[in-house]
């Protein structure tokens, strides 16, 4: 085990860690290292099962923040996050029934290439843009984001942490391209799994004798974490059974459907049916797995529950406090929590030992009193530290399971469980590079540079991947010099997403509309999105974020529809009046309801 | 011939793409509804079950 500073790692953790993290380089190199044209490096010659990419799919959107933050939100606030997945299976189902089989037909690298077969060369290219804009970030702060939080707790140098992750997926995914991506993630997703079952297995161990699994669900239900479910209309509530339905739909529709880093996983398919099926295997497996993570985190909650645990899980941010002016006045409230936590315990046990249920009633209301009281603690803890250091962040989740995985997992098991961390870190990252590089030479370079034989072109993606992986490394890097990076990251994200979406939803779906009129709504909508944004910064209205995306998919949608709706009146073609009259009234309805809809929710009010 | 509805050609190009593919509702999608919905409701049993919290 580890020191109190939890900067200490055993040399048989680092044995672990190092021996996980360079089999699966070794592996991915050694395994394709006969890759010759264009489609064995972009799609893995086509030759992929459906069990591959599953996890392939499943693997690129896990990334080292899945396994970090989420037993953390668990831990803070229960779980409810699961319901953010419920809208994924619907997506899957809509990719297996439309997305899929159009673009193996028509034999697409990436998902931007057939916008240029239905609309134009523009939209392609400006999808395209959109696209490396915003995943160029994203795959800085992949490697940034766990980077931050294994800096903190174990002492390593930040910049050193980013280039080795970095350095270490580009050398495969540069190698082998996609076909190295999916088979380093199945590896990585078996150290996943492993690892955080058996982390999952230790959790239940550690707990006192007589508290079974069902009394660590009754104590975690005490403590208000087993609210999964949350029916209410409430645009506050970030995560609700009905923005899991509507708005994970969309943004799982947008993510898997449109995202070259999840489209290129399915692209490599062997077959149609094979695509589909590792979709499926996503749309079934995706809940689970989300809820399995959840469950950790409320089991550690559990844990703390007889251990004792910090005020705040950031070593930094108690640190800073602890040199500041407010030390004297940490330690009180830490002093405070040492009662407390020896009063929770005592509790706890005579809960889970009772078997009379009125006795059982009289504990459950002082279990919540005294968790009551613990969460006035770790507010007031945190007032101090932004008093100490207004720059520190005092949201903790990140740090909770990192922080329970080093001071109380054996030697080995913690170089194991930092390999899935790293692990996650590597195969997102790895997804997103390969993704860049190939729209970077399918969509940019080689539509402009047509007639070279696919060596040339194999050479090239590897340039270019390698160029991304440069550009991630230094984004990274350079990620700690801004405040809320990440969270600028899911708002570039959010902007854009709709809008790409809503252009393939055109594509697939809205036959009539064509390439300029799409073009010119896509332009527009993109300015639109990003004022609604603005509006909403400085508070004019009250739109999160995370509903630009199916704000913007919505309204690109209709400005086509109304446009090619007037050019086809122009153009006096046959019928066209009666088409416009009926999209303008559902637009008229539309509007309304959504109006309605936001009115009600307290989006903005009428003076 | 260019004019304000995009070109003759891409009007063909939509349709013989369309054509090409058949949207094809599958079992296996029934299934992963359904036991999504399943999931859901295993949720809502155990959130009755443990959920004591009155808050």
């Amino acid at each position: 085990m580890l020191d109190n500073n939890l900067t200490q790692l055993h040399k048989f953790d680092w044995m672990v860690l190092t021996a996980v993290l360079l089999f699966i380089v070794f592996y991915g190199v050694y395994k394709t290292r006969k890759n010759r044209t264009v489609n064995d490096y972009l799609k893995g010659g086509s030759q992929a099962h459906w069990w591959t990419i599953g996890l392939s799919v499943m693997a690129t959107q896990a990334s080292a923040i899945t396994f970090l933050s989420t037993p953390g939100q668990a831990f803070h606030d229960g779980m409810g996050f699961v319901q953010f997945y419920f809208g994924l299976p619907i997506a899957m189902v809509i990719i297996c029934l439309v997305f899929i089989p159009l673009y193996h037909k028509l034999k697409v690298f990436t998902a931007y290439e057939y916008l240029e077969s239905r609309f134009d060369l523009k939209t392609r290219t400006l999808t395209a843009i959109l696209f490396l804009v915003q995943r160029g970030l994203a795959a800085g702060i992949t490697i940034f984001a766990p980077s931050i939080i294994l800096s903190a707790v174990l002492g390593w140098d930040l910049v050193t942490l980013n280039v080795i992750i970095g350095i270490l997926v580009v050398i495969y995914t540069v190698s082998g391209g996609t076909k190295a991506v999916n088979i380093t993630q199945k590896q990585q997703m078996a150290i996943i799994f492993g690892g955080l079952f058996i982390a999952f297995l230790i959790i239940l161990n550690f707990l006192p004798l007589d508290v079974s699994f069902s009394n660590a669900l009754e104590i975690a239900g005490a403590s208000g974490k087993m609210e999964i479910l949350d029916f209410s209309f409430n645009l506050e509530n970030r995560y609700t059974f009905w923005s899991g339905i509507i708005g994970g739909s969309f943004l799982a529709l947008s993510y898997f459907g449109t995202d070259q880093s999840q489209v290129q996983r399915y692209l490599s398919g062997k077959s149609v049916r094979e695509s589909q099926m590792g979709m499926i295997m996503n749309g079934l497996l995706k809940i689970p797995m989300q809820f399995f993570i959840l469950l950790i985190g409320v089991m550690v909650f559990v844990f703390y529950q007889f251990n004792s645990s910090p005020l705040n899980f950031n070593p930094a941010a108690e640190a800073s406090v602890l040199e500041s002016e407010y030390a004297e006045q940490y330690r009180d409230l830490q002093a405070e929590k040492q009662l407390l936590e020896i009063e929770i315990k005592d509790v706890q046990l005579s809960y889970a030992r009772s078997k009379d249920e009125t006795k059982k009633n009289d504990l459950l209301g002082q279990i919540q009193s005294l968790n009551t009281a613990e969460t006035s603690l770790r507010d007031r803890s945190k007032e101090l530290i932004k008093l100490a250091s207004p720059s520190t962040e005092t949201n903790d989740k990140d740090y909770v399971f990192i922080h329970f995985i080093l001071k109380n997992l054996p030697r080995g098991l913690i170089g194991l469980l930092l390999a899935v961390i790293l692990s996650a870190a590597m195969s997102s990252t790895a997804s997103e590079l390969n993704a860049l590089g190939s729209t970077t030479a399918i969509d940019l370079y080689r539509r402009n540079n047509q007639g070279r034989d696919d060596k040339h072109y194999v050479r090239v993606s590897k340039w270019f991947t390698l160029l991304w992986g440069v550009i991630a490394i230094l984004v990274a890097c350079v990620a700690d010099l801004f405040d809320n990076l990440i969270q600028l990251v899911n708002i570039i994200g959010s902007i854009f997403y709709g809008n790409i979406l809503g252009v393939f939803l055109l594509a697939f779906f809205i036959k009539f509309v064509k390439s300029r009129a799409t073009f010119i709504a896509a332009i527009f909508n993109q300015i639109l999105v990003i004022g609604l944004y603005y509006l909403d910064k400085y508070e004019y209205i009250d739109l999160p974020y995370l509903w630009l995306n199916f704000v913007g998919c919505v309204t690109v949608i209709y400005m086509a529809m109304v446009l090619q709706g007037f050019m086809d009146v122009s153009a006096k073609k046959e019928g066209s009046r009666k088409r416009l009259l009926l999209i303008l009234l559902s637009l008229v309805g539309v509007v309304a309801m959504i109006t309605a809809g936001l009115y009600r929710l307290g989006v903005f009010e009428l003076s | 011939m260019e004019n304000n509805m995009g070109t003759q050609s891409e009007e063909n190009t939509v349709k013989k793409d369309m054509a090409k593919v058949k949207f094809i509702w599958k079992r296996s999608y029934t299934w992963v509804l359904l036991i999504n919905t399943l999931y859901i409701i295993l949720f809502y049993l155990l959130m009755k079950s443990f959920n004591l919290y009155v808050g």
